[in-house]
Protein backbone atom coordinates (compact mmCIF):
# COMPACT_ATOMS: atom_id res chain seq x y z
CA UNK A 1 0.00 0.00 0.00
CA UNK A 2 1.27 3.49 -0.83
CA UNK A 3 2.15 5.72 2.03
CA UNK A 4 0.57 9.20 2.02
CA UNK A 5 2.68 11.87 0.29
CA UNK A 6 5.44 9.37 -0.01
CA UNK A 7 8.08 10.44 -2.51
CA UNK A 8 9.90 8.11 -4.75
CA UNK A 9 13.18 6.89 -3.37
CA UNK A 10 15.11 8.49 -6.25
CA UNK A 11 13.67 11.87 -5.27
CA UNK A 12 15.05 11.31 -1.82
CA UNK A 13 18.45 10.51 -3.26
CA UNK A 14 18.37 13.64 -5.40
CA UNK A 15 17.40 15.66 -2.35
CA UNK A 16 20.33 14.31 -0.39
CA UNK A 17 22.76 14.89 -3.25
CA UNK A 18 21.47 18.43 -3.79
CA UNK A 19 21.76 19.18 -0.08
CA UNK A 20 25.29 17.93 0.21
CA UNK A 21 26.30 19.69 -3.03
CA UNK A 22 24.91 22.98 -1.74
CA UNK A 23 26.60 22.41 1.58
CA UNK A 24 30.01 22.06 0.07
CA UNK A 25 29.59 24.41 -2.90
CA UNK A 26 29.24 27.37 -0.59
CA UNK A 27 31.87 26.24 1.87
CA UNK A 28 34.63 28.76 1.46
CA UNK A 29 33.65 32.00 -0.22
CA UNK A 30 36.41 34.58 -0.37
CA UNK A 31 36.63 38.28 -1.20
CA UNK A 32 36.93 39.20 -4.86
CA UNK A 33 40.18 40.39 -6.41
CA UNK A 34 38.53 43.74 -7.07
CA UNK A 35 37.79 44.16 -3.37
CA UNK A 36 41.23 43.02 -2.28
CA UNK A 37 43.25 45.18 -4.66
CA UNK A 38 41.60 48.52 -4.01
CA UNK A 39 44.59 49.76 -2.00
CA UNK A 40 48.19 48.68 -1.67
CA UNK A 41 49.60 47.16 1.47
CA UNK A 42 52.30 49.31 3.09
CA UNK A 43 54.72 47.70 5.52
CA UNK A 44 57.58 49.60 7.15
CA UNK A 45 60.26 48.99 9.77
CA UNK A 46 63.00 51.27 11.04
CA UNK A 47 66.18 50.75 13.03
CA UNK A 48 65.39 51.80 16.59
CA UNK A 49 69.04 52.53 17.38
CA UNK A 50 69.20 55.31 14.82
CA UNK A 51 68.56 58.97 15.46
CA UNK A 52 67.23 60.20 12.12
CA UNK A 53 67.80 63.81 13.14
CA UNK A 54 71.54 63.30 12.76
CA UNK A 55 71.39 63.25 8.95
CA UNK A 56 71.26 66.25 6.66
CA UNK A 57 71.53 65.19 3.03
CA UNK A 58 70.29 62.36 0.88
CA UNK A 59 70.40 61.20 -2.71
CA UNK A 60 68.05 59.29 -4.99
CA UNK A 61 67.96 58.91 -8.80
CA UNK A 62 64.93 60.93 -9.90
CA UNK A 63 63.70 58.95 -12.89
CA UNK A 64 64.80 55.36 -12.36
CA UNK A 65 63.82 52.41 -10.23
CA UNK A 66 65.75 49.20 -9.82
CA UNK A 67 64.18 46.03 -11.17
CA UNK A 68 64.61 42.47 -9.99
CA UNK A 69 62.56 40.11 -12.13
CA UNK A 70 62.49 36.49 -13.10
CA UNK A 71 60.65 37.28 -16.34
CA UNK A 72 62.88 39.99 -17.90
CA UNK A 73 66.63 40.62 -17.87
CA UNK A 74 66.44 44.39 -17.37
CA UNK A 75 67.74 45.70 -14.07
CA UNK A 76 66.35 49.20 -14.38
CA UNK A 77 62.77 50.35 -14.66
CA UNK A 78 62.31 53.63 -16.52
CA UNK A 79 59.24 55.57 -17.56
CA UNK A 80 56.38 57.45 -16.02
CA UNK A 81 55.90 55.07 -13.09
CA UNK A 82 59.53 55.45 -12.00
CA UNK A 83 59.38 59.23 -12.27
CA UNK A 84 56.19 59.48 -10.23
CA UNK A 85 57.50 57.23 -7.47
CA UNK A 86 60.97 58.77 -7.17
CA UNK A 87 59.61 62.32 -7.29
CA UNK A 88 57.19 61.44 -4.52
CA UNK A 89 59.97 59.96 -2.44
CA UNK A 90 61.95 63.15 -2.91
CA UNK A 91 59.05 65.39 -1.93
CA UNK A 92 58.51 63.37 1.26
CA UNK A 93 62.20 63.50 2.20
CA UNK A 94 62.29 67.24 1.45
CA UNK A 95 59.25 67.81 3.64
CA UNK A 96 61.00 66.01 6.50
CA UNK A 97 63.84 68.53 6.35
CA UNK A 98 66.50 66.64 4.40
CA UNK A 99 68.36 68.13 1.45
CA UNK A 100 68.68 66.31 -1.85
CA UNK A 101 72.18 66.28 -3.32
CA UNK A 102 73.86 64.50 -6.20
CA UNK A 103 75.36 61.14 -5.45
CA UNK A 104 78.81 62.60 -6.09
CA UNK A 105 78.30 65.14 -3.27
CA UNK A 106 78.70 62.54 -0.49
CA UNK A 107 75.14 62.42 0.87
CA UNK A 108 74.48 61.12 4.40
CA UNK A 109 71.61 58.95 3.29
CA UNK A 110 70.91 56.89 0.20
CA UNK A 111 67.31 56.27 -0.79
CA UNK A 112 66.91 53.26 -3.06
CA UNK A 113 63.73 52.02 -4.62
CA UNK A 114 63.27 48.93 -6.72
CA UNK A 115 60.53 46.67 -7.99
CA UNK A 116 60.67 42.95 -7.41
CA UNK A 117 58.59 41.19 -10.03
CA UNK A 118 58.00 37.51 -9.63
CA UNK A 119 56.26 35.68 -12.46
CA UNK A 120 55.49 31.99 -12.07
CA UNK A 121 53.67 29.41 -14.11
CA UNK A 122 52.31 26.30 -12.45
CA UNK A 123 51.01 23.22 -14.16
CA UNK A 124 49.03 20.37 -12.74
CA UNK A 125 48.26 17.14 -14.54
CA UNK A 126 45.12 15.17 -13.79
CA UNK A 127 44.48 11.65 -14.99
CA UNK A 128 40.74 10.99 -15.21
CA UNK A 129 39.66 7.51 -14.22
CA UNK A 130 43.10 6.68 -12.96
CA UNK A 131 42.54 4.51 -9.94
CA UNK A 132 45.14 3.10 -7.62
CA UNK A 133 47.88 3.01 -10.20
CA UNK A 134 45.89 1.14 -12.86
CA UNK A 135 43.96 2.30 -15.88
CA UNK A 136 40.49 0.94 -15.89
CA UNK A 137 40.31 -1.50 -18.85
CA UNK A 138 36.56 -1.12 -19.06
CA UNK A 139 36.64 2.61 -19.78
CA UNK A 140 39.76 2.51 -21.86
CA UNK A 141 42.59 5.00 -21.85
CA UNK A 142 42.02 8.63 -20.95
CA UNK A 143 44.41 11.41 -21.89
CA UNK A 144 45.63 13.46 -18.95
CA UNK A 145 44.19 16.94 -18.46
CA UNK A 146 46.80 19.69 -18.02
CA UNK A 147 45.79 22.82 -16.15
CA UNK A 148 48.03 25.87 -16.30
CA UNK A 149 47.98 28.62 -13.68
CA UNK A 150 49.95 31.84 -13.84
CA UNK A 151 50.80 34.05 -10.93
CA UNK A 152 52.39 37.45 -11.20
CA UNK A 153 53.22 39.65 -8.28
CA UNK A 154 55.16 42.85 -7.83
CA UNK A 155 56.48 44.60 -4.77
CA UNK A 156 57.94 48.09 -4.59
CA UNK A 157 60.76 48.05 -2.04
CA UNK A 158 62.20 51.24 -0.63
CA UNK A 159 65.28 51.33 1.56
CA UNK A 160 66.99 54.14 3.38
CA UNK A 161 70.68 53.41 3.93
CA UNK A 162 73.23 55.19 6.09
CA UNK A 163 76.03 56.11 3.70
CA UNK A 164 78.26 57.19 6.59
CA UNK A 165 78.47 53.63 7.90
CA UNK A 166 80.18 51.25 5.54
CA UNK A 167 81.31 47.76 6.42
CA UNK A 168 84.59 46.23 5.33
CA UNK A 169 82.65 44.36 2.62
CA UNK A 170 81.52 47.70 1.21
CA UNK A 171 77.97 47.26 2.52
CA UNK A 172 75.84 50.00 3.96
CA UNK A 173 73.52 49.83 6.92
CA UNK A 174 69.82 49.80 6.06
CA UNK A 175 68.00 51.99 8.59
CA UNK A 176 64.51 51.93 7.08
CA UNK A 177 62.68 49.36 4.97
CA UNK A 178 59.40 49.70 3.16
CA UNK A 179 57.41 47.10 1.21
CA UNK A 180 54.50 48.17 -0.97
CA UNK A 181 52.40 45.58 -2.77
CA UNK A 182 50.94 44.24 -4.84
CA UNK A 183 51.56 46.71 -7.64
CA UNK A 184 50.87 44.21 -10.44
CA UNK A 185 47.35 43.39 -9.27
CA UNK A 186 46.46 47.02 -8.57
CA UNK A 187 44.01 48.63 -11.02
CA UNK A 188 45.99 51.91 -10.69
CA UNK A 189 49.62 51.01 -9.95
CA UNK A 190 51.02 54.53 -10.36
CA UNK A 191 48.38 56.43 -8.44
CA UNK A 192 48.19 53.87 -5.65
CA UNK A 193 51.98 53.63 -5.40
CA UNK A 194 52.24 57.39 -4.92
CA UNK A 195 49.58 57.19 -2.19
CA UNK A 196 51.45 54.28 -0.62
CA UNK A 197 54.75 56.20 -0.59
CA UNK A 198 53.01 59.00 1.32
CA UNK A 199 51.56 56.43 3.72
CA UNK A 200 54.99 54.87 4.27
CA UNK A 201 56.32 58.20 5.54
CA UNK A 202 53.14 58.92 7.50
CA UNK A 203 53.53 55.70 9.48
CA UNK A 204 57.24 56.36 10.10
CA UNK A 205 57.17 59.63 11.96
CA UNK A 206 60.74 59.20 13.25
CA UNK A 207 62.15 60.07 9.82
CA UNK A 208 62.87 63.79 9.87
CA UNK A 209 65.14 66.50 11.08
CA UNK B 1 -9.54 -16.26 4.80
CA UNK B 2 -6.71 -16.04 7.29
CA UNK B 3 -4.53 -14.52 4.56
CA UNK B 4 -7.18 -11.92 3.71
CA UNK B 5 -7.52 -10.94 7.36
CA UNK B 6 -3.75 -10.62 7.64
CA UNK B 7 -3.57 -8.43 4.52
CA UNK B 8 -6.42 -6.29 5.86
CA UNK B 9 -4.73 -5.83 9.23
CA UNK B 10 -1.41 -4.91 7.64
CA UNK B 11 -3.13 -2.43 5.36
CA UNK B 12 -5.15 -0.95 8.19
CA UNK B 13 -2.15 -0.56 10.39
CA UNK B 14 -0.29 1.35 7.65
CA UNK B 15 -3.20 3.72 7.11
CA UNK B 16 -3.69 4.22 10.83
CA UNK B 17 -0.02 4.84 11.58
CA UNK B 18 0.87 6.40 8.25
CA UNK B 19 1.70 9.78 9.84
CA UNK B 20 4.45 8.30 12.01
CA UNK B 21 8.02 8.37 10.87
CA UNK B 22 11.25 6.79 11.98
CA UNK B 23 13.78 8.68 9.86
CA UNK B 24 14.29 12.36 9.23
CA UNK B 25 16.35 14.00 6.48
CA UNK B 26 16.64 17.74 6.55
CA UNK B 27 18.32 20.68 4.94
CA UNK B 28 18.29 24.20 6.30
CA UNK B 29 19.92 27.54 5.86
CA UNK B 30 21.71 28.78 8.94
CA UNK B 31 21.97 32.42 9.98
CA UNK B 32 24.60 32.87 12.67
CA UNK B 33 26.29 35.57 14.66
CA UNK B 34 29.39 35.17 16.84
CA UNK B 35 29.34 35.77 20.59
CA UNK B 36 33.12 35.49 21.03
CA UNK B 37 36.16 36.66 19.06
CA UNK B 38 34.02 39.62 18.08
CA UNK B 39 37.08 41.80 17.55
CA UNK B 40 37.87 39.46 14.65
CA UNK B 41 34.37 38.98 13.23
CA UNK B 42 31.24 40.59 14.64
CA UNK B 43 28.76 40.35 11.78
CA UNK B 44 25.61 38.32 11.27
CA UNK B 45 26.16 35.81 8.49
CA UNK B 46 23.58 34.09 6.31
CA UNK B 47 26.24 31.91 4.70
CA UNK B 48 25.45 28.73 6.54
CA UNK B 49 23.90 25.34 5.86
CA UNK B 50 22.96 22.28 7.83
CA UNK B 51 22.27 18.77 6.69
CA UNK B 52 20.59 16.53 9.27
CA UNK B 53 19.77 12.87 9.52
CA UNK B 54 17.86 11.25 12.38
CA UNK B 55 16.63 7.79 13.23
CA UNK B 56 13.95 7.02 15.76
CA UNK B 57 15.20 5.63 19.06
CA UNK B 58 11.79 5.73 20.76
CA UNK B 59 8.51 7.32 19.77
CA UNK B 60 9.61 10.86 20.68
CA UNK B 61 13.35 10.46 20.84
CA UNK B 62 15.52 10.60 17.74
CA UNK B 63 19.27 10.46 17.23
CA UNK B 64 21.51 11.04 14.27
CA UNK B 65 24.04 13.21 12.51
CA UNK B 66 24.31 16.93 11.77
CA UNK B 67 26.76 18.27 9.20
CA UNK B 68 27.11 22.03 9.25
CA UNK B 69 29.01 24.72 7.45
CA UNK B 70 28.97 28.45 7.97
CA UNK B 71 31.18 31.35 7.04
CA UNK B 72 31.57 34.38 9.26
CA UNK B 73 33.02 37.46 7.59
CA UNK B 74 33.94 41.00 8.45
CA UNK B 75 35.64 43.78 6.55
CA UNK B 76 38.06 45.92 8.56
CA UNK B 77 38.66 49.23 6.77
CA UNK B 78 42.18 50.32 5.97
CA UNK B 79 44.16 51.27 9.06
CA UNK B 80 47.70 51.18 10.41
CA UNK B 81 48.78 48.49 12.85
CA UNK B 82 52.03 49.16 14.72
CA UNK B 83 54.34 46.77 16.49
CA UNK B 84 57.46 48.33 17.97
CA UNK B 85 59.43 49.88 15.11
CA UNK B 86 57.27 48.17 12.51
CA UNK B 87 53.96 49.24 11.02
CA UNK B 88 51.62 47.87 8.42
CA UNK B 89 48.75 49.64 6.70
CA UNK B 90 46.07 47.62 5.01
CA UNK B 91 42.42 46.76 4.99
CA UNK B 92 41.50 43.28 6.20
CA UNK B 93 38.91 40.73 5.21
CA UNK B 94 38.52 38.45 8.22
CA UNK B 95 36.89 35.11 7.45
CA UNK B 96 36.07 32.14 9.66
CA UNK B 97 35.09 28.97 7.81
CA UNK B 98 33.23 26.82 10.29
CA UNK B 99 32.65 23.09 9.75
CA UNK B 100 30.88 20.86 12.23
CA UNK B 101 29.87 17.23 12.55
CA UNK B 102 27.82 16.27 15.58
CA UNK B 103 26.04 13.26 16.95
CA UNK B 104 22.70 14.83 17.84
CA UNK B 105 19.73 13.68 19.90
CA UNK B 106 16.35 15.40 19.74
CA UNK B 107 13.30 14.96 21.97
CA UNK B 108 9.95 15.77 20.33
CA UNK B 109 6.92 16.82 22.36
CA UNK B 110 4.83 14.95 19.81
CA UNK B 111 5.42 13.26 16.48
CA UNK B 112 1.90 13.05 15.07
CA UNK B 113 0.58 16.62 14.95
CA UNK B 114 1.15 19.35 12.42
CA UNK B 115 3.32 21.29 14.84
CA UNK B 116 6.11 19.28 16.44
CA UNK B 117 8.35 21.18 18.87
CA UNK B 118 11.62 19.60 19.86
CA UNK B 119 14.77 20.21 21.88
CA UNK B 120 18.10 18.57 21.31
CA UNK B 121 21.79 18.41 21.99
CA UNK B 122 24.63 17.72 19.58
CA UNK B 123 28.21 16.83 20.48
CA UNK B 124 30.95 16.32 17.96
CA UNK B 125 33.92 17.79 16.15
CA UNK B 126 34.53 21.30 14.92
CA UNK B 127 37.01 22.39 12.29
CA UNK B 128 37.65 26.11 11.98
CA UNK B 129 39.68 27.78 9.26
CA UNK B 130 40.61 31.37 10.04
CA UNK B 131 41.60 33.29 6.93
CA UNK B 132 42.71 36.89 6.96
CA UNK B 133 42.84 38.32 3.43
CA UNK B 134 44.77 41.54 2.74
CA UNK B 135 45.61 42.61 -0.79
CA UNK B 136 47.01 39.49 -2.52
CA UNK B 137 48.24 38.04 0.76
CA UNK B 138 46.59 35.68 3.25
CA UNK B 139 47.24 34.71 6.85
CA UNK B 140 45.69 31.40 7.70
CA UNK B 141 45.23 29.17 10.73
CA UNK B 142 43.34 25.88 10.98
CA UNK B 143 42.09 24.40 14.22
CA UNK B 144 40.17 21.37 15.43
CA UNK B 145 38.03 21.31 18.55
CA UNK B 146 35.03 19.86 20.33
CA UNK B 147 31.66 21.17 19.26
CA UNK B 148 28.65 21.31 21.60
CA UNK B 149 25.32 22.44 20.21
CA UNK B 150 22.10 22.71 22.26
CA UNK B 151 19.09 23.54 20.11
CA UNK B 152 15.31 24.00 20.14
CA UNK B 153 13.03 24.02 17.14
CA UNK B 154 9.80 23.08 15.46
CA UNK B 155 8.66 21.00 12.53
CA UNK B 156 5.49 22.24 10.88
CA UNK B 157 3.53 20.04 8.47
CA UNK B 158 0.83 21.48 6.24
CA UNK B 159 -1.13 18.22 6.72
CA UNK B 160 -0.84 15.81 9.59
CA UNK B 161 0.07 12.92 7.30
CA UNK B 162 2.50 14.88 5.15
CA UNK B 163 5.97 13.46 4.73
CA UNK B 164 7.38 16.98 4.37
CA UNK B 165 7.64 19.63 7.02
CA UNK B 166 9.07 23.07 7.41
CA UNK B 167 11.68 23.44 10.07
CA UNK B 168 12.85 26.37 12.20
CA UNK B 169 15.38 26.09 15.00
CA UNK B 170 17.53 28.18 17.30
CA UNK B 171 20.91 26.86 18.31
CA UNK B 172 23.95 27.80 20.32
CA UNK B 173 27.34 26.45 19.24
CA UNK B 174 30.42 26.24 21.38
CA UNK B 175 33.62 25.19 19.63
CA UNK B 176 36.85 24.74 21.56
CA UNK B 177 38.90 25.31 18.37
CA UNK B 178 41.29 28.24 18.80
CA UNK B 179 44.08 30.04 16.97
CA UNK B 180 47.18 31.15 18.81
CA UNK B 181 48.60 32.68 15.61
CA UNK B 182 45.67 35.08 15.32
CA UNK B 183 45.13 35.31 19.10
CA UNK B 184 41.60 33.90 18.88
CA UNK B 185 39.94 31.92 21.64
CA UNK B 186 37.13 29.37 21.63
CA UNK B 187 34.30 30.30 19.28
CA UNK B 188 30.69 30.49 20.35
CA UNK B 189 27.85 31.50 18.06
CA UNK B 190 24.07 31.62 18.12
CA UNK B 191 22.08 30.87 15.04
CA UNK B 192 18.71 30.35 13.48
CA UNK B 193 18.00 27.63 10.97
CA UNK B 194 15.17 27.64 8.48
CA UNK B 195 14.57 24.78 6.10
CA UNK B 196 12.60 21.65 5.44
CA UNK B 197 12.69 18.02 6.40
CA UNK B 198 11.58 14.74 4.90
CA UNK B 199 9.83 12.47 7.38
CA UNK B 200 10.49 8.94 6.28
CA UNK B 201 9.31 5.56 7.51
Amino acid sequence: MNKPDRYLSMDRVYFLLASISLLFAGCEPSPSAEELNQDLLVQTAFDETINFKNYNTYSIPLDTLGLISNSVNDTLLLGEYSKLVTQRLKSNMDSRGYTWVEKSQSPDLGLTAFVVNNFNVFQTINYPNYYGGYYSPYYGYYYPVVNTYASNSGILIIQLVDLNQKTSQNQFRVIWNCYIGDIIASPDPAGKSVEAVDQAFTQTSVIGK
Amino acid sequence: MRILITIFLIGFSKVAFGQYFDKIYGFSLDVTTPLSNTEYVDNISARGFRFMYREMISEKFFGGLDLTNSTLTEYKPRQTYTNGSGAITTDLYNYTYNYGATLTFDYFLNTEKKLMPYAGLGVGASFLRFHQYYNVYTSQADSWGVLIRPQVGIFYRLRENSSWAFQAALHYDYSSAKSEELDLGALSVIGMQVGFVILDW
